[in-house]
């Protein structure tokens, strides 16, 4: 039976304030807010896992990203409703496994007859491998890369204009890059280093933790 | 649509940082941030247990218990029916042996110390040349046991 609208209203609280648990039960009942609400928590964490096992896919195909995420969701409301699953103990795991799962199965689906071997070689050793990122550091890595959005998102005017050349200057083009802010390349330079450490500090500060551990140093 | 995004070149010389900015500008190109296009009532649809009966979900095994059933009980019957009827038979044969039995014996009793005819020998229980009052009572003692 369908329930959405009017039924939405039942339930019992505000769905921010619902436990993973309490809205796994209500997406069993059918509510398509708990639905919305668990989607609204999760997606990116689910977009994040996708494209940590398959980055390639996602640049070479910017909609197949939003093709495997919806799949995850039609898979987990699928296992949340069937009565062989009981609601999962650790959504944040549970989300992470199935998006690894439903990533490995559209990468073999996708992936032409010829790659296909390679491919299976490398889908079975990452099932084994003891050093598969584990749901925890996934989502805290997702934590972090957010901060870091909102950070970027939050500098005063010039620093968010250099932060549009950040290809540029990521690749070392600094020529390019003062060319196209129409600022001298020593300049742009020194207002990189000054952009990073304002970053740093706001990711800190709302992460508790740094973004980049030896950030400042550079690696070789 | 949007284009194919362009894999970074060379990105080997960068502070950790700006690793963690150019993940962040991967994630961005490859639309990470993006929310999905989730069409809500189709995800429900497609999870939508349809609550198949039980009966209906097991209807082969139902069928197919109900036939095994039927065989057994149909076979338990007959097999109990027969029994009584081979029971009867052998009850109503044993009666009409003993029925001819005992008509035989009566014709044979000629009193002691006569002779006795072929067929009547085997009523000679005692063996003393004739069917007497004593061979009738060896033949019922027989009979009844």
């Amino acid at each position: 039976m369908s329930r959405s609208g009017g039924e939405n209203a039942e339930l019992p609280r505000r769905r921010a304030e619902l436990g993973d648990d309490e809205l796994a039960i209500a997406i069993a009942s059918g509510h398509d807010a708990a639905l919305r609400e668990l989607i609204a928590r999760y997606d990116r964490l689910v977009r994040y896992t996708i494209f940590r096992y398959a980055p390639d896919m996602c640049h070479a195909d910017p909609y197949w990203i939003d093709g495997v995420a919806s799949q995850v969701w039609s898979g987990m409301v699928q296992a949340i409703r069937s009565d062989r699953h009981a609601a999962p103990t650790c959504m944040r795991a549970y989300v992470v496994g199935v998006a690894r799962n439903q990533s490995i199965t559209a990468l073999r689906k996708s992936t032409t007859i010829k790659q296909r071997p390679a491919l299976a070689l490398e889908a079975a050793a990452g099932e084994s491998d003891p050093s598969a990122p584990d749901p925890a550091e996934v989502a805290e890595r997702l934590e972090m890369l957010e901060a870091l959005r909102d950070c970027l998102q939050g500098l005063c005017k010039d620093d968010r204009t250099l932060a549009q050349q950040l290809p540029a200057i990521l690749d070392r083009r600094w020529r390019e890059a003062s060319e196209a802010l129409n600022v001298p390349e020593s300049t742009l330079r020194s207002r990189w280093k000054r952009v990073l450490g304002q970053l740093r500090g706001c990711v800190e500060g709302k992460t508790g933790r740094s973004f980049a551990p030896n950030g400042s140093e550079r690696d070789s | 649509m949007p284009e194919r995004v362009k894999m970074p070149e060379n990105r080997d010389n960068l502070t950790g940082d700006e690793k963690a900015l150019a993940e962040l500008e991967r994630l961005e190109r490859a639309g990470v941030f993006r929310p999905t296009p989730v069409d809500l009532q189709a995800v429900l649809d497609t999870g939508r247990d349809p609550r198949t009966p039980w009966i209906y979900k097991h209807r082969v095994s139902v069928v197919a218990a109900s036939v095994v059933l039927a065989a057994g009980v149909w076979v338990t019957m007959f097999a109990t029916q027969l029994g009584d009827l081979h029971r009867a038979k052998l009850a109503q044969d044993s009666r009409s042996t003993g029925a001819l039995a005992a008509a035989t014996i009566q014709s044979c009793v000629a009193g002691p110390q006569r002779s006795l005819s072929r067929a009547c020998k085997s009523f000679d229980t005692d063996t003393d040349g004739d069917v007497d009052l004593a061979d009738i009572r060896s033949f019922q003692i027989a009979y009844n046991r």
